[in-house]
């Protein structure tokens, strides 16, 4: 009789915690998120609720609950995309991070001085980190890319107490839609208010920029020949809408699609015949451009033209780029008008 | 004709001392022996595979060991114990490839000699099968074939490894007939190793037996000492 | 096959490339009318954009891909007579990753080969050269098929090593360019440098020609051969020599492409049931040709809809194919 009595209070206790534990989406008049399409933030009394869609659904993914039971900020982080670690860095929290994917793409100086140190511990290459060395490392929560769906084993992870977070910066199509995932990083690290700081100073910059560009002029070509293809970035896409708000004409602006166009060199060519500026080709000299890529003398812009890319300090590129998408408007900017060369901040030009 | 002085053959330890051997045209000699016994390795001396221990082998006055390829391929022709046969090759192409030492660079042979090769798939009762694939035809057929391709490098001297091991009896009967026939009309030296120690007496070929690393010359083999060659 | 019959096939088959070359230079995304393509060849403006888009994209891809196609074809075939397998093809002596390995020292390591003058194709060409020379004297030390086919793939598999290591160790930039090396394409060869390609391989060629009657006897295997007066080190040296010259120079010029050394000589075979190599020989130029002209068309058609890098088609027809001969072969 008591076994019954115990075991029916246990299981009410147990339904009445996980009913607690239960959030409701949040509703769009509580979204503190302006541009981002994926992340939604909304601020309750006693704690915070992230809610993550699934780009490729559109469905809610997952909810996460920071503080009153759920994360606790300031948690050990594991960050597996360059970006994160570039929104770490602006929120000075860089010490939270115990785990990265592979330290010999980090450009971080503090990172990286930590690694050597001993108190970081780097994925290298591995495909599918072991569940065990990640609780190693010590790591409360992982943040990572979600390119192939879950993290390997998550649910394992989340058994023993640690947080898996997809974040899906990498699918933003607006620039600032990007930077504001350092909302995220904010509550996650206990600076929220240093990141809303920080997130209203690159927008102001940003929309600053984009006023005092001229609309048009120079005509853009971006990419470079992969195989028998030309990767470039379709009309709709993130690197469409930089070049469009820094005031080029990007040569395939009209384009559907919010990833890559696979293009035949040949069209290239002749699609770029009045192309003044070739934009991230991949390579930071001309040697070594067209050492590669032969045919690439055919582009009028590589011969009558100027070429502009980061690649001189990929790491900075891809670790900054999320979170100063401003910088590389100014950059953007500068170089449609040809104007204020000396300092490009991500930039460099091909010679 | 072959002529062996002061050999040891083997490849490391010494298997068969020969003293002095002359084997001559026209006629057809059996090796025989228990295996292991150094039979084949007599046969590869013979083609200059396997490098004598000591002493020499003579074909037609030339020593065989110091002899160029395409010199030595004049004077000795060797038939294995079984071709399996090559696919898309014809056995007329195959035969003629007997005479590649004077094929043309587009490797098309002068008239007199394509008009032998015609000669000997007749000879050999092959006509009706010169346009079939090699691998098409049956194994006694191929046997004989092989045999042709052989008599098409015109060599004084043939040499064949169990050359009626794979054949049913109606065959190696035809075979051993032809290889007699063959070394008569054409006065060739031929010399093969065998098992079918019944059939080499039936066609009186001259025994080389390969005993206790000897060799011992029989004219004429008794059939009750058959095993005693066996030990 | 008679001489007259073997000339006959010949005129076909290149009846049938000259069709299938014009069918290839007319594929691709923007289409090229006639009279451009005329002017551009018989009258050709370097200053008019459209002439050289269709002498540098499109004449040069189409000759690329005949070059590419036939030198890939006749290589496989020697090496698959001179292996006597059906198998073979013209990378498993390590000739490409001979190249692969220059290629790979020449962008990725810190190390200068030759200056900057010497560039991709000649980095490929050296390497290809080396791993030939290499062969050659192995082939002086092992005696037989099996223990040469064996060293080629462990010279392979070190050079294989040797290069992904370098791919660890480099810098983006650089690993990028080797990556796009690596995958293989037609299109990256100049209409000047088509002169040096279409000479070296036509010196393969005749090198192959030349061994036609050799290599006749060849399929005999190597012991028979030898009996009936091949003097097989010789013999061997120069095949590896003509297979060097033709797979290098399109390794080179065209980075790996696979398959095409290996399923063409079969189809070939099959198709005209012989072993008379001076036909094999032409007709494995033709056959290598339209096979690789036929797979770009076909890449270069369904290109905006689905691009298909040129190896990943080439192993896709080219794989299957393999797989039903030798299902036929075990029978």
């Amino acid at each position: 009789m008591k076994f019954w009595f115990f075991s029916f209070l246990w299981l009410f206790l147990l339904s009445a915690c996980s009913e607690e534990q239960k959030l409701t989406p949040i509703d769009n008049k509580d979204n503190i998120c302006r541009y981002s399409k994926w992340l939604r933030i909304a601020e309750f009394p006693t704690y915070t609720q992230i809610d993550i869609l699934n780009p490729s659904t559109n469905e809610l993914l997952q909810t996460i609950k920071i503080g009153d039971g759920g994360i606790i900020p300031g948690a050990t982080l594991a960050t597996f995309s360059s970006t994160h670690i570039g929104m770490l860095a602006e929120l000075n929290s860089l010490e939270k991070v115990v785990a990265v994917q592979d330290i010999q793409y980090v450009y971080n100086e503090i990172l990286r001085n930590s690694f050597n140190a001993g108190r970081i511990t780097s994925f290298g290459n591995e495909g599918s980190p072991d569940a065990e060395r990640i609780v190693k490392s010590g790591a409360k929560v992982i943040i990572h890319s979600a390119y192939a769906g879950p993290f390997p084993n998550e649910k394992k992870l989340n058994e023993i107490g640690i947080t898996c977070i997809s974040n899906f910066d990498w699918s933003e199509t607006h620039p600032l839609g990007k930077a504001e995932w350092l909302l995220l990083f904010g509550y996650l690290t206990g600076k929220k208010d240093l990141a809303k700081e920080k997130f209203k100073a690159i927008e102001t910059a940003y929309l600053a920029t984009f006023k005092n560009s001229t609309k048009g002029n120079e005509r853009i070509i971006s990419g470079n020949v992969y195989g028998d293809f030309w990767d470039t970035p379709a009309g709709e896409s993130y690197h469409a809408q930089l070049i469009a708000d820094a005031g080029g004409s990007y040569v395939y602006a009209q384009t559907k699609g919010i990833g890559s166009l696979s293009l035949a060199l040949e069209k290239v060519v002749k699609d770029a015949e009045n192309a003044t500026i070739w934009l991230n080709p991949g390579f930071s000299t001309k040697e070594s451009l067209i050492r590669a890529n032969p045919k690439a003398k055919f582009i009028k812009a590589f011969t009558t033209g100027k070429i502009y890319c980061y690649t001189h300090d990929a790491n900075k590129f891809w670790e900054m780029n999320a979170v100063q998408p401003h910088l590389i408007l100014e950059d953007y900017r500068r170089i449609f008008t040809q104007q204020d060369l000396e300092n490009l901040y991500f930039y460099r030009e091909v010679l | 004709m072959i002529e062996i002085s002061h050999a040891i053959v083997g490849h490391q330890r010494p298997l068969i001392e020969i003293e002095d051997l002359v084997l001559e045209k026209g006629k057809v000699y059996a090796i025989i022996g228990r295996n292991g016994g150094g039979k084949s390795t007599l046969l590869n001396s013979l083609l200059g595979h396997v490098p004598l221990i000591s002493g020499n082998m003579k074909i037609d006055g030339m020593d065989v060991h110091s002899l160029r390829r395409s010199i030595l391929a004049k004077h000795v022709a060797f038939v294995a114990s079984k071709f399996d046969g090559i696919e898309y090759l014809k056995v007329r192409e195959y035969i003629s490839l007997g005479k590649f030492g004077s094929s043309s660079i587009l490797g098309q042979l002068p008239k007199e000699e394509a008009e032998h090769v015609e000669q000997l798939l007749e000879e050999l009762s092959l006509l009706p099968l010169a346009g079939k694939f090699t691998d098409r035809i049956s194994d006694g057929e191929r046997q004989l074939a092989a045999v042709a391709r052989a008599l098409a490098q015109d060599t004084p001297v043939l040499l064949l490894d169990e050359p009626t091991a794979f054949l049913d009896y109606k065959n190696k009967k035809r075979m051993m007939e032809k290889l007699v026939e063959i070394a008569e009309q054409k006065n060739k030296c031929i010399v093969l190793s065998t098992h079918d120690l019944e059939l080499a007496m039936d066609n009186s070929l001259i025994f080389l037996a390969v005993h206790r690393g000897r060799l011992e010359v029989i004219e004429r083999l008794e059939k009750e000492r058959f095993s005693y060659y066996f030990e | 096959m008679s001489v007259t019959k073997q000339i006959g096939w010949l005129i076909i088959g290149l009846l049938a490339l000259f069709g299938a070359a014009c069918l290839h230079v007319l594929s691709g995304e923007t289409a090229v009318s006639l009279g451009v393509m005329k002017d551009a060849i018989f009258q050709y403006d370097p200053s008019v954009m459209d002439h050289v888009l269709f002498r540098e994209f499109r004449l040069s891809r189409t000759l690329t891909a005949i070059l590419a196609g036939s030198s890939l074809a006749l290589s496989g075939m020697l090496m698959q007579t001179l292996f006597n397998n059906p198998l073979a093809g013209p990378y498993i002596l390590g000739i490409n990753s001979g190249a692969s390995l220059f290629v790979g020292l020449l962008l990725m390591s810190g190390i200068s080969i030759g200056g900057a003058q010497l560039g991709i194709v000649g980095a490929a060409l050296v390497g290809a050269f080396v791993s030939c020379i290499f062969m050659i004297g192995l082939s002086g030390y092992l005696r037989n098929q099996i223990s040469l086919l064996l060293a080629g793939m462990m010279f392979g598999s070190f050079t294989s090593a040797i290069v992904s290591i370098l791919q660890q160790l480099s810098g983006a930039e650089a690993l990028k360019a080797f990556t796009m090396w690596s995958m293989g394409t037609l299109q990256q060869v100049s209409f000047e440098e088509l002169y040096i390609f279409a000479g070296t391989v036509s010196v393969g060629i005749l090198l192959a020609f030349s061994m036609g009657k050799y290599l006749n006897v060849l399929v005999l295997g190597e012991k028979p051969a030898r009996l009936l007066g091949v003097n097989i080190v010789r013999t061997r040296i120069i095949i590896l020599i003509a297979v060097a010259i033709l797979a290098g120079v399109t390794t080179a010029f065209c980075g790996p492409i696979a398959f095409v050394g290996m399923a063409v000589p079969n189809l070939t075979r099959l198709v005209f049931k012989t072993q008379q190599h001076h036909l094999l020989i032409g007709m494995n130029l033709i056959i290598g040709a339209l096979f690789v002209l036929i797979c770009d068309a076909l890449i270069l058609n369904w290109a905006p809809v689905l691009p298909i890098p040129l190896n990943a088609f080439t192993s896709l027809i080219g794989a299957p194919f393999v797989l039903l001969i030798l299902m036929r072969r075990v029978r």
